[in-house]
């Protein structure tokens, strides 16, 4: 194999480019990306599209940036607005602009201030999730930390720890993204060891030590050690294992 | 309700482990997808599993969950990730497989030094559908074809090798969640091994052949 020294890809104005292997690939005016990419450090700042899969170990996406295949770095942070048309893997992601992805999303941490669409399942080890989202599949974490900020919702949760909660002040660049502006969750199933909840919509919630808080509406709960339920929350069916 | 199958109720009540714990093996990939089995019942949605299997596994996981890290049981567990390379001679000597198989092989791809787990794998396979005396060298080679041709697209599910023969033509097939099939009465089914189980035998001689 013939062995060639990386180099550093940067876009500058309107470019476009082939894919391949570099220390630093930049985009800051608007560029295009032809194959998959693999780089140390990848960056957006202006509007970019990737006709192919990202591979780094850093990125940061301040502008907009469209990915056709997969998005795969130790580190994602976004910024700006992300559109993901295949996985994303990842140890650490924070999200705070605008996120879509088409498929699964998997990692050890996610961190989301803005707005998370995800067409799939999203797993990792922990979730903390104080803006608005949408999860169409499971989100399989072992703590999920939901505060809520938006209307948001999820097929299922699984996992150990499980507390959604409505956070009271809200963030002011939050309010200009988010336009409904009910904060709740709507779930299908929710099961986890520990499950606390506010302002939730539920048709099944099953735990071991389950709480119920206020704004609350749980077809059926499923406990094995302890529930508590608030007033103001409605459950329609409650059985103890 | 399927006697085959088991819910989630049942399971965790059944074997003592909690929805964090089966949540958490779901994503390591130490419970296939392909067990989560998703059934309407009158309570709304529910998860089931396959009975049998889902006990089975969970007992693995727990016996080997003290000594080994989730990630290295992931390893243990799944195919795919197993990376390990015997030598041709071990191979043969630890009586893990007969020589004919390795022979078949070779033929076919050519002489080895050194097998990779997915090799030994396809080897074993050849091996156990030779030991039922249905197949000869010619269909042996058949099925090595096949499972190198076909068998990683199928790896993360759960798959069975049959082997049909009808007068004297032999099919090879490989199926995913084959519980039960029919052939017309001319066609005999020479070989059905389920390639779950005898990854699971695989892995047990490997381990007690000192690798």
């Amino acid at each position: 194999m013939v062995q060639t020294s990386k180099r550093d890809l940067i876009l500058s104005g309107h470019s476009e480019s082939g894919g391949g292997s570099f220390i630093k690939v930049e985009i800051n005016g608007h560029g295009a990306i032809h194959g998959d990419v693999e780089c140390e450090n990848f960056k957006c700042n202006g509007s970019a599209k990737i006709h192919g899969d990202i591979s780094s170990r850093q990125a940061v996406i301040n502008g907009s940036t469209k990915v056709q295949g997969d998005f795969s770095s130790d580190e994602i942070k976004i910024y700006g607005d992300a559109a993901i048309e295949g996985h994303a893997f990842f140890q650490k992601m924070e999200i705070n602009g605008h996120a879509r992805t088409k498929q699964s999303i998997k990692g050890d941490h996610i961190l989301l201030a803005g707005m998370m669409k995800v067409a799939g399942d999203c797993e990792v080890e922990k979730a903390e999730l104080n803006g608005a989202f949408t999860i169409d599949g499971l989100l399989n974490a072992d703590q999920v930390e939901i505060s809520l900020h938006g209307k948001s919702s999820v097929k299922d949760i699984g996992g150990e720890v499980i507390t959604v909660k409505r956070n009271r002040h809200p963030i002011l660049h939050l309010d200009k993204l988010i336009k409904t502006l009910s904060k709740e969750l709507q779930a299908n199933v929710i099961e986890g060891d520990v499950v606390k909840l506010q302002y939730t919509k539920a048709k099944v919630v099953r735990g071991n030590t389950v709480e119920i808080g206020p704004g609350c509406e749980i077809e059926y709960v499923e406990y094995s050690t302890d529930l508590q339920v608030s007033e103001k929350a409605v459950v329609e069916k409650s059985e103890k294992l | 309700m399927d006697e085959g199958l088991i819910s989630k109720k049942d399971l965790l009540e059944q074997t003592g482990i909690t929805y964090g714990q089966l949540y958490r093996w779901k994503r390591k990939k130490l419970i296939p997808d392909d067990w989560f089995v998703r059934k309407s019942t009158f309570t709304g949605q529910e998860t089931f599993f396959p009975r049998d299997k889902m006990l089975e596994r969970i007992n693995r996981i727990k016996e080997l969950k003290d000594t080994l890290s989730l990630d290295e049981l992931a390893n243990a567990l799944s195919p795919k990730k197993k990376d390990i390379n015997l030598s041709r001679e071990d191979f043969i000597e630890r009586n893990i497989v007969s020589s004919n198989a390795v022979a078949i092989y070779e033929e076919h791809f050519g002489e080895l030094d050194t097998i990779s787990f997915k090799s030994s794998l396809y080897i074993y396979l050849l091996d156990q559908s030779l030991e039922t005396g249905e197949v000869g060298w010619e269909e042996g080679r058949q099925i090595i074809q096949t499972l190198h041709d076909h068998f990683p697209k199928l790896e993360e599910k759960s798959t069975s090798l049959i082997v049909l023969r009808k007068m004297g033509v032999v099919t090879v097939l490989l199926v995913t969640n084959s519980d039960d099939f029919y052939v017309d009465e001319k066609t005999k089914v020479a070989v059905l091994l389920d390639i779950d189980t005898e990854l699971d035998k695989l892995l047990n001689s490997l381990v007690t052949g000192g690798f």
